[in-house]
């Protein structure tokens, strides 16, 4: 039994359709489905072993859209599919031989039954080289994945709530909590920039502001030693602490040096790679601490648990349709971004000349871009198991499973190894405040390579939310080697700029016109909820805060 | 004499005769390219160009904006497909024309015809 994604409702049969099934079934569509053949690019049509060439029987035309009957197997053009209605009644359904999609005559138009996308699928991937085929028809890990969403529910914040009424409230704007100005300490923007984000993604804040993360006992601490993680608690509550003048994060920006010793300088050094190596960090720090991985092999540190997803790649043989599908954790995506060029000329009728560039690159350009299956170069030629050598191949990327904070990263430094330049590229680049992710999940990505049919890909997921919500935009201002992170944050429907100790509200025109580097979305749900937390009135203090969090792996 | 007349006498046509008249140039250039596979291929080929050059996109948006004028339960597929034919037919880079023509001519030396 198939499992029904909500995106997708089966559009209702018209009433010919509806007939048909009544008195046929599925008989017609069974017999069908052995003339079915599927090219390796995902495409089913009806080949017939008798005529090569299929011929209207009333024109005896082969250049229109062709539609075969489902009742008599009789051929028509487009022109005469009504004439064959009117001989024989009954006769409304057809097939479109070129697509194998059905036709209603008398509607003039395409119908849909999963019944029949059902049997096409199915012909292609019995069609398919065994193993690998790139489609999973099981049904999909609904169990983890609702174990996820209520793990971060957990994280979330009845404590969050205690927690606000025992931190001193000596703020005299109305600023929300959380906002402190953070000082540089000589070209140390692009660490501010990040940790100003990671303070507010949502389940990653409470997991530290709720004492999940609990330092008195920490045995590095008690040893004297560096703990990466204890010291972004103590900056966590140094922040929330209500207190506004600008803190100097000097114990974090040591502790960090110390983890990543490379980059251990005065510098100016990529934001990027800053959160990639704290995350890093906390997940090192973290996988000790921890008792050993569940059952799902999943790493169960806070870093993963807030920012690690799941990225598909398949590879597909372009010689017999044998695809390769592996899978790919990640913590965030690095996009190129889309400039509109085409490799081979531009269309015909747009005036455009090349110099004239007025394409403007968007974040779901970025993402259509990522998700585009793209052909590999005749060096990268894939070893298909099938044929047995190496054959042209096409790639596609899609994400498997989405974090519940999404970082989105920009490529925008360009790098030439053989020339030893660098450069930055300062194309502006448009972005939602409100995302849908939806179109680059793997179950929707791998549904449209088969002509968007009825069928449910990879079980799909009904439970997963896939909208979500901005809360920070890290942004680039300058060139490589002199430039200027800041970040702007998104809380409760205002917009602030968070330039190093500097902290304003400014209109959402200003962020939307920034030049984004680095974009933080949190699932819609999560966002809201950190929202509601935010405010700056006392609560009733209750128990002790500390108190570990029951169901907490 | 009757007899001779009767052998002289064309024969009875048939039904299925009287359509098929002598095939054109074109028609047997498209049965031996259908018959050697070399059509799938070029239709694999212009497909493949179409999507490149962004034709199919822009397909698409003017199906949509079609859709969007008329209403999502006004618009048939036939409807469509007589609304973009002569756009699409219109607006097909030269570049394209030319490859394919190009490959249909290679196959035509090929074939001997």
């Amino acid at each position: 039994m198939m499992s029904r994604n909500s995106m997708y409702t089966n559009p209702k049969p018209c009433k010919h359709l509806a007939d048909y099934k009544l008195r046929h079934g599925l008989s017609g569509y069974n017999l069908l489905q052995e003339q079915i053949r599927t090219t390796p690019s995902g495409k089913s049509s009806v080949k017939n072993h008798q005529t090569e060439i299929p011929r209207c029987c009333f024109c005896n035309g082969y250049q229109k859209r062709l539609y075969l009957c489902l009742i008599c197997s009789s051929i028509s053009c487009s022109s005469h599919t009504l004439l064959h209605s009117q001989c024989e009644n009954g006769h409304d359904i057809a097939v479109d031989i070129e697509r194998s999609e059905l036709y209603c005559v008398l509607c003039c138009d395409q119908v849909y039954d999963p019944d029949f996308d059902k049997i096409v699928m199915l012909k292609h991937l019995m069609d398919l080289p065994r193993s690998g085929n790139g489609v999973d028809v099981s049904a999909g890990r609904r169990s983890s994945k609702r174990r996820r969403l209520c793990s971060a529910l957990e994280l979330d914040l009845k404590k969050t709530k205690q927690l606000v009424s025992m931190r001193d409230l000596r703020a005299k704007s109305c600023y929300p909590l959380g906002l402190r100005g953070l000082n540089n300490l000589g070209s140390t923007c692009f660490m501010n920039s990040v940790l100003q984000a990671l303070l507010h993604a949502p389940p990653f804040r409470n997991y530290f502001l709720t004492g999940q993360r609990n330092h008195e006992v920490c045995r590095k601490r008690s040893s004297d030693r560096l703990c990466l993680l204890c010291d972004i608690y103590v900056f966590f509550s140094a922040v929330f602490s209500g207190d506004r003048t600008p803190y100097s994060p000097a114990q974090l920006l040591y502790s960090w040096w110390q983890h990543s010793a490379n980059l251990a300088s005065y510098e100016q050094q990529d934001a990027h790679e800053f959160f990639i190596s704290v995350l890093d960090g906390i997940h090192e720090n973290g996988v000790k601490a921890r008792s050993p991985i569940k059952d799902t092999g999943e790493c169960h540190c806070v870093a993963h648990r807030v920012f690690s997803g799941q990225l598909r790649s398949d590879v597909t043989c372009m010689s017999c349709g044998y695809t390769s599908t592996t899978y790919d954790p990640f913590m965030d995506i690095s996009l190129n971004l889309d400039t509109g060029n085409c490799p081979s000329t531009d269309l015909a009728n747009k005036s455009l000349k090349p110099s004239d560039n007025t394409y403007v690159s968007t974040l779901l350009g970025c993402l259509d871009l990522f998700t585009k299956p793209e052909k590999l170069g005749s060096d990268q030629k894939f070893f298909c198991e099938n044929c047995q050598e190496r054959q042209d191949s096409v790639k596609q990327m899609s994400i498997k499973r989405l974090p519940l904070v999404l970082c989105l990263h920009i490529k925008r430094f360009e790098h030439f190894p053989v020339r030893r330049m660098s450069r930055k590229i300062d194309r502006y680049m448009q972005f939602p405040f409100c995302l849908d992710m939806n179109p680059y999940l793997s179950s929707s990505v791998v549904r449209n390579r088969f002509g968007n049919r009825m069928f449910a890909f990879e079980g799909d997921e009904l439970d997963t939310s896939t909208e979500f919500e901005i809360f920070a935009v890290v942004t680039h201002s300058g060139t490589l080697d002199s430039g200027h992170y800041v970040t702007y944050l998104h809380l409760k429907d205002q917009w602030y700029k968070c330039d190093d100790a500097w902290i304003t509200a400014v209109e959402e025109e200003v962020v939307r016109a920034s030049q984004c580097y680095m974009l933080f979305y949190a699932q819609k749900m999560l966002y809201y909820k950190a929202n509601e937390d935010l405010v700056c009135q006392p609560v009733s203090p209750r128990a002790d805060p500390f108190l570990p969090i029951a169901g907490c792996c | 004499m009757s007899l001779r007349n009767s052998v002289n006498r064309p024969p009875t046509p048939d039904a299925v005769e009287d359509q098929e008249k002598e095939p054109t140039l074109q028609e047997i250039i498209n049965i031996k390219m259908i018959e050697s596979g070399e059509k799938e291929k070029l239709m694999e080929l212009l497909r493949e160009r179409l999507v490149e050059c962004g034709w199919k996109d822009e397909m698409k948006a003017l199906c949509r904006a079609y859709i969007k004028k008329k209403g999502t339960n006004n618009v048939t597929v036939d409807d469509l497909v007589h609304v973009i034919t002569p756009k699409g037919r219109a607006s097909i880079p030269d570049s394209i024309k030319t490859e394919l023509l190009l490959r249909i001519r290679a196959f035509l030396a090929s074939a001997a015809l």
